[in-house]
């Protein structure tokens, strides 16, 4: 059983071999992919911090030496011939989706209503319960659907000064009842300043959001062909 | 990308950007749980650190969710608290 790290190009193998040697990773190919594994040591299955940072240090010490599709935690496999016929199954898209993430990385940018406009049901009868009496109902779907507005208006917004920033990105409107929007964006690696003046430029202009940026990230949210981008809410 | 408080590698040589400790692992989590290539496996999974999944138990469910859809098949989910 061997643990999956990501797919990268065949030719990025010998820019890795010491970090590959160093930390015990073998890899297979075919034809001009590579995907690197590692063994499975210990309960692979636990999720934990710790864990997680750890993959994702073998994922970024990867990608020192090339384009590289991350592997989405926990995948493990049943030995290298089947990785192969894995890697032989989706070739064509794993290799669209490298071609797409090549020099670049992923930023995530996540807002969070700032503390008391979040537009969904208050506390204490204020804001859309006020006046509402024994309509609480009513007023607290009402509120539901005026904080969907809002991370919708937000959203946009948020969206509307950060997308041509990418070359690709994904939003999620209103993934939890505190956020508005949570997003990730494919830039080049030498715009990856530039993105984050942007974002720390909408944090101060937005009074109803906190606007944050995180990364640099490997490219874990897009993987699929075509860069993956895409919205959702 | 560096864990909050140590030092380790970085997505080539930019600087590090961090929305916070809380924000930097709720993205880690969204990422490598919903993010990623997904290939044909075997998996399961546990989330085991209490501290992880008080802050985002949303996260960690909808991720093993998501990975069943996406692997069409059975995934067990041990020791995760109700």
């Amino acid at each position: 059983v061997i643990y999956l790290y990501g797919v990268c190009h065949g030719s990025s193998l010998p820019a890795m071999r010491d970090e590959l040697e160093r930390r015990g990773l073998g890899s297979v190919r075919f034809g001009e992919l590579a995907a690197i594994f590692g063994d499975v040591a210990g309960e692979v299955a636990l999720v934990s911090e710790e864990r997680l940072w750890e993959h994702e240090d073998v994922v970024e010490a990867l990608m020192g030496a090339g384009a590289l599709l991350p592997a989405r935690y926990g995948m493990v496999i049943a030995d290298e011939a089947a990785l192969e016929e894995a890697l032989e199954a989706r070739a064509t898209e794993l290799a669209a989706a490298l071609r797409a993430v090549g020099g670049k990385v992923e930023l995530a940018v996540r807002a969070r209503f700032s503390a008391g406009i979040d537009g969904g049901p208050q506390r204490d009868g204020e804001g859309p319960q006020e006046g509402e009496g024994e309509g609480g109902g009513t007023a607290y779907m009402s509120a539901l659907m005026q904080r969907r507005r809002l991370a919708e208006d937000l959203a946009g917004r948020i969206d509307a000064r950060l997308a041509g920033l990418a070359s690709a990105s994904t939003k999620r409107t209103l993934p939890s009842a505190t956020q508005p929007m949570a997003g990730a964006y494919l830039v080049e690696r030498d715009a990856v300043a530039g993105f984050r003046a942007q974002v720390q430029a909408l944090d101060e202009e937005m009074a109803e959001a906190e606007v944050v940026c995180t990364g640099p990230w490997p490219p874990y949210s897009f993987t699929g062909a075509g860069g993956g981008a895409g919205d959702e809410s | 990308v560096t864990p909050p408080g140590a030092i380790g590698t970085t997505v080539g040589a930019e600087a590090r950007i961090r929305g916070g400790q809380d924000v930097t692992l709720l993205d880690l989590l969204d990422r490598l749980l919903q993010g990623g290539i997904v290939i044909q496996g075997d998996i399961t999974l546990a989330a085991a650190d209490i501290d992880l999944v008080n802050l985002s138990l949303r996260v960690a469910v909808g991720a093993v969710e998501s990975m069943r859809r996406d692997l069409r098949g059975p995934i067990s989910r041990e020791a995760l608290p109700s």
